[in-house]
Order: structure tokens, then C-alpha cells, then sequence
């Protein structure tokens, strides 16, 4: 598979994946995708339709109305590599970049199994007891500063609204690490929210547990892993197991000329 | 003569092994108070368990810390003559967003 060919399939997922979170709207140009009840932006963005725009500016103008009708911000994100011309487009339009994730993709073929860890996988699914929910969210927590809130109401409909599968990972009988493969879709899945408690780095858990989760999804017929290096520490795990960068994801997100030259 | 070139060997040692000290006590006297901008996740900055940063920290000491985009390599013509990036260190690019939230919290005085 070559790479341009994987930057299409990738940016293709990321597309549905959206759609199965958000209301989409198509304008020329752009798919919206405004979700009904984050209003942040992370979770309200526009993706472009194909790699080159005809008339940019109309289309962004119409964007922006849209976004804005909505009461959202507007923002888009892309694969820098899908759209190259529009890197130089958008900061011409008062769009901005506030987001830059290195991609990188793991295939059949570069998968490198590693010397495993001795831990216990556990596979978070609607079924699951309470006790590993909370036990995800507490991981999630102390690596990535947020979670779900803690009480049982909370943690019964996270487990109820699980769109990613997490796997969480048992080092001497206790929690340490966590990992989500996304839906396939045409052969493709992501990896998000690598995290291992801090006491338990630098011993190979996430190595491990990113291992047998990949080896379990190319074992049920996915082509290619896809995942975002956001850490030093995140990149080296992924390419010790036979990732390589491919693309890299960016987010711009719209500021008004008004706005800037009144706060200038 | 020999015993002063000695001595003043071993002053020079001493000085260096002191600079280093200092050094090392310099850095080791970094300590994070708090998170003064909002958390680049919750801001809808990044995506959510995706990436952390960028970042904006208060220290023990009342200086920032900012983790962001290094752009010294892209920034170095741009800058004003009196303007330079030292040896040691890097002109990093963070969001405005990221940036504005820091500054609205101090003004709010809440953080």
C-alpha cells in the first residue's frame, strides 16, 4: 500500500468517524460536522471534501456562517498531507493553526511483535463490572488530566456509550495501562489514549499491551493501524512495534481580523 | 611555585564543580505549582486523549513554563535586532487560545 494511498484512507475514516458522532452538513468545498451537545471545538469541525478547493474563500465565508448560525466556532482539521495547497489557503482567510498531531500507521506487513511484559489484558466492553470502568477512568485521569466524573451514574453511561474498544492492562494484579482501538471501517482502525500510570513506566506494560492489541486486530482482518504520536513517549512505543509516520493532523481554527486588531 | 598552581588548579575546580552545582540546584528548583492556562483538551484545542499539549504552567518560583510548538528555526529572520534565541534555548508557538485563557485567569484572579 502506498502512502498517499493510506493518507486517503486514513482522512476517509476520520470523516466517518466524525459522521457517527456528529449532525454533517455538506457546503462545496467542506463536510461540517457539528455536534449536538459540545459546543467545544475539538468536537465541532469542518473536514475538506476533497485535496483541492475551487474558490477557498466563498466556501470558507459560508463556513464560517454555518458554524457561527450554530453558535460553534469555526474550525477544520485535515491531514496536512490530503491537503497541502490549503496549509497556505487558510492563514490568508483568518484561519489559524492551534493543532499539530504526527500520524503514524502500523501495517500487517511492519507489525513487529516485542519481548512481552508479564501482564494481565483485560477487554473493556458494555458487559464489563464497574470496578474496570472506574478503573480505566481513574488511568485516564492521573495521564491525561480528565475523565468522565467518578460517581455510578457517570460510569454506567460512559460503559453504555463505549464507540472505541478499551483494553486495560494488569501489572501484579494492579491497574496500569490503557489503550482504544476505534471502530474498523474499510480496513482501518486508530489507536487512541495510550496512557500508563506513572509508576509503572519504563517496563515495557505499553509496549506489551499495544502489541496484543495491534496482533488482535490484524488477526480479525485490519489492514492498517493508525495513531497520533502526541508525546515523545507515545511516538517510541509506536514505532518500536513497527509504526511509521505518515501524516500529520492539524487543526485550524477561525479568528476574526476585528478581533485581532481590537485586541492588538 | 608548583604548590600555588596546584592551589589555584583546585580553585578553578572548586569554581567549576560550584557552577555546576548551581546549575544542577537550578534545575532541580523547576517545581510546577499549577496549570495556569485551561487544560488544551477541555479548551477544544487538541483532541481529546489524542495529545496534551501545548501548555502553560506556573512554577513554585511565580515564572511560567510553556510547552509548544518548536518554531526557532522559522522564527530567526522575523525577529527584531534586539531580539535573539540564546544558545540553550528554543522560540516555542502556542495557540492564542491557550495563551488568552492563561492571561483571563490571572486577570480573574482565579489561579
Amino acid at each position: 500500500m502506498i502512502a498517499r494511498e493510506i493518507v486517503d484512507k486514513i482522512q476517509e475514516y476520520q470523516r466517518k468517524l466524525a459522521s457517527l458522532e456528529c449532525k454533517e452538513i455538506n457546503i462545496p468545498g467542506f463536510t461540517i460536522y457539528l455536534h449536538e451537545i459540545d459546543t467545544r471545538p475539538n468536537s465541532n469541525f469542518a473536514i475538506p471534501s476533497s485535496p483541492k478547493i475551487p474558490n477557498v474563500r466563498e466556501s470558507l465565508e459560508l463556513l464560517c456562517r454555518i458554524f457561527e448560525s450554530n453558535k460553534r466556532k469555526p474550525r477544520i482539521e485535515f491531514l496536512v498531507e490530503y491537503a497541502k495547497s490549503l496549509i497556505k489557503e487558510l492563514p490568508l482567510n483568518n484561519f489559524f493553526e492551534v493543532m499539530r498531531i504526527p500520524l503514524v500507521c502500523c501495517l500487517q506487513e511492519t507489525f513487529q511483535e516485542v519481548k512481552p511484559t508479564s501482564i494481565t489484558i483485560k477487554k473493556i466492553t458494555s458487559r464489563s463490572p464497574l470496578t474496570d470502568i472506574r478503573n480505566l477512568l481513574m488511568i485516564q485521569r492521573e495521564c491525561f488530566g480528565y475523565s468522565v466524573p467518578l460517581d455510578r451514574e457517570s460510569i454506567i453511561k460512559y460503559r453504555e456509550s463505549l464507540n472505541f474498544k478499551p483494553f486495560l492492562a494488569f501489572f501484579d494484579g494492579k491497574p496500569a495501562a490503557i489503550v482504544f482501538l476505534g471502530p474498523v471501517y474499510n480496513g482501518i482502525s486508530e489507536i487512541i489514549g495510550l496512557a500508563t500510570r506513572p509508576s509503572f513506566r519504563r517496563q515495557g506494560i505499553a509496549t506489551t499491551l499495544l502489541s496484543e492489541v495491534l496482533c488482535e486486530a490484524f488477526n480479525e482482518g485490519v489492514d492498517v493501524v493508525f495513531a497520533g504520536a502526541g508525546s515523545e513517549y507515545s511516538f517510541r512505543i509506536l514505532t518500536k512495534i513497527g509504526s511509521f509516520q505518515i501524516a500529520t493532523l492539524v487543526g485550524y481554527n477561525y479568528r476574526p481580523k476585528i478581533l485581532l486588531e481590537v485586541r492588538l | 611555585m608548583e604548590a600555588f598552581k596546584h592551589e589555584c588548579e583546585d580553585s578553578q575546580h572548586n569554581k567549576c564543580a560550584l557552577r555546576r552545582k548551581e546549575v544542577r540546584l537550578m534545575e532541580e528548583q523547576i517545581r510546577i505549582k499549577r496549570r495556569i492556562s485551561g487544560h488544551p483538551a477541555e479548551l477544544g484545542i487538541t483532541k481529546m486523549l489524542r495529545a496534551i499539549c501545548p501548555d502553560i504552567f506556573e512554577t513554585e518560583s511565580g515564572d511560567f513554563v510553556i510547552i509548544g510548538r518548536d518554531v526557532t528555526s522559522n522564527i530567526e529572520k522575523e525577529l527584531p535586532r534586539d531580539a535573539v534565541v540564546s544558545k540553550g534555548e528554543r522560540a516555542v508557538l502556542i495557540p492564542r487560545e491557550l495563551f488568552l485563557s492563561a492571561v483571563d485567569n490571572i486577570i480573574k484572579g482565579k489561579k
